[in-house]
């Protein structure tokens, strides 16, 4: 299943934001059904953000979990006349930074182990293996960008950000987050390249 | 501008992030570079195979994990949070509230005993000086007649603060008698103070 990164965005916009005031409402005041309502709401756009950002299903799960503690503590601080979506995408990014830079040197170990998880012998093995190369491939030349670099890349290629939104979420001037792209796709051609190049057996 | 120059732009023209000035400029530049244009295939190749990674998404589990842990660490908290609210909340309150008892308590005693220690009846010690009027020159002795008393001016030599003591009364002033004895050294006068009874 593909997530289309534009709409995901884009459903914040149209989120029902009367009716997520008053699950805020009814949350704040001690009711757990109503967070758990909004849990489940977002809960999977929060983990597919940390997912990409982060790169294995542990760490994605410690980071989604640690946003939403996050924000059932600071639920009161929220402006109930915004959509609840761009504030746990923001937390979500500052969340994945923060643990992205305590594990930032088990990245090669993760990669490997990730990568026989996608794997289904029920399909053709061939394609299947390709797919999964090809996704090694990426995640090796993902992980060796900056972190900076990493999450600009993310919000705008893969969860379809314009490029003022990601300056907004990451606190930076949109001629930073430009070059962020631009240099972070540079890289990554050059990675795959020399990646497949030397090690990519099904090419 | 240089291929090097363009690459940044290309990076960007290739997902339709530039305005149309610039994506003018790089469609111009590749329109006669190829190198620029093999790089530009690059990227879309592996910009391709970047957005195939949209196709990551958790699985069920992983979402109702996710979930499980949420609610019951929320629950923990909770749960934490009526605890203190009922027993450590009131114990901070009730200590904060001991506390400034204390210190009001503390203080009241303290200022009580300074206030013991400042006397009340501010007295001075009288120190009284009684000015004799300088007698006579005279060459024999004799005795002078009693200068008229002058009246007693006591005068306060300081007004420090100090420990209460008894008032003393001024002494009543005496008729003095001075006597002016004259020795052979004119150099040693000896004057004799006394009064009427000798003293």
């Amino acid at each position: 299943m593909e997530l289309s990164a534009s709409q995901l965005w884009m459903s914040s916009a149209s989120e029902d934001v009367e009716a997520t005031s008053k699950l805020i409402a009814r949350a704040i005041t001690g009711d757990r059904p109503a967070f758990e309502e909004i849990v489940l709401l977002h809960e999977r756009r929060v983990l597919t953000l940390a997912l990409r950002l982060l790169g294995t299903s542990e760490d994605a799960q410690d980071a989604a979990q640690e946003v939403f503690l996050r924000a059932f503590k600071y639920l009161r601080r929220f402006d109930t006349s915004k959509p609840l979506e761009p504030w746990l995408v923001r937390m979500t990014v500052n969340v994945c930074r923060g643990s992205g830079r305590k594990r930032t040197r088990n990245r090669l170990m993760f990669v490997q182990r990730e990568g026989a998880q996608y794997v289904d012998p029920g399909n053709n093995p061939y394609v299947q293996l390709r797919a999964e190369e090809q996704k090694r491939v990426v995640h090796e030349a993902l992980v060796c960008l900056a972190e900076k670099e990493r999450t600009a890349l993310v919000l705008r290629d893969l969860e379809g950000l314009s490029t003022a939104e990601v300056a907004e979420i990451l606190g930076s001037a949109e001629a930073t987050v430009r070059s962020q792209i631009s240099v972070a796709r540079l890289k990554m051609r050059k990675a795959i390249a020399r990646t497949k190049g030397g090690r990519d057996v099904l090419s | 501008m240089s291929c090097h120059e363009f690459e940044g732009l290309i990076a960007l023209y290739v997902e339709g992030d530039l305005d149309g000035t610039e994506q003018r400029r790089v469609e111009s530049h590749l329109h006669g570079c190829l190198d620029c244009q093999s790089l530009a295939d690059e990227l879309r190749e592996s910009q391709a195979a970047f957005k195939s990674m949209r196709q990551d998404v958790p699985d069920q589990s992983a979402l109702s994990s996710v979930r499980a842990r949420v609610l019951a660490d929320v629950a923990d908290m909770e749960c934490g949070s009526l605890f203190e609210r009922l027993f450590w909340g009131g114990f901070r309150q009730r200590a904060t509230l001991a506390g400034i008892a204390v210190l009001l308590v503390g203080g009241a005693v303290l200022w009580l005993s300074y206030r013991q220690d400042v006397p009340t009846d501010f007295v001075v010690d009288p120190v009284v000086v009684f000015r004799v009027p300088a007698p006579e020159p005279e060459s024999v002795v004799a005795p002078t007649p009693p200068p008229p008393a002058p009246p007693a001016k006591p005068e306060v030599r300081s007004a420090r603060r100090q420990r209460p003591r008894q008032v003393v009364s001024a002494p009543e002033p005496q008729p003095q008698v001075t006597i002016k004895l004259l020795t052979d050294d004119p150099n040693v006068i000896i004057y004799w103070l006394g009064d009427e009874k000798g003293d």
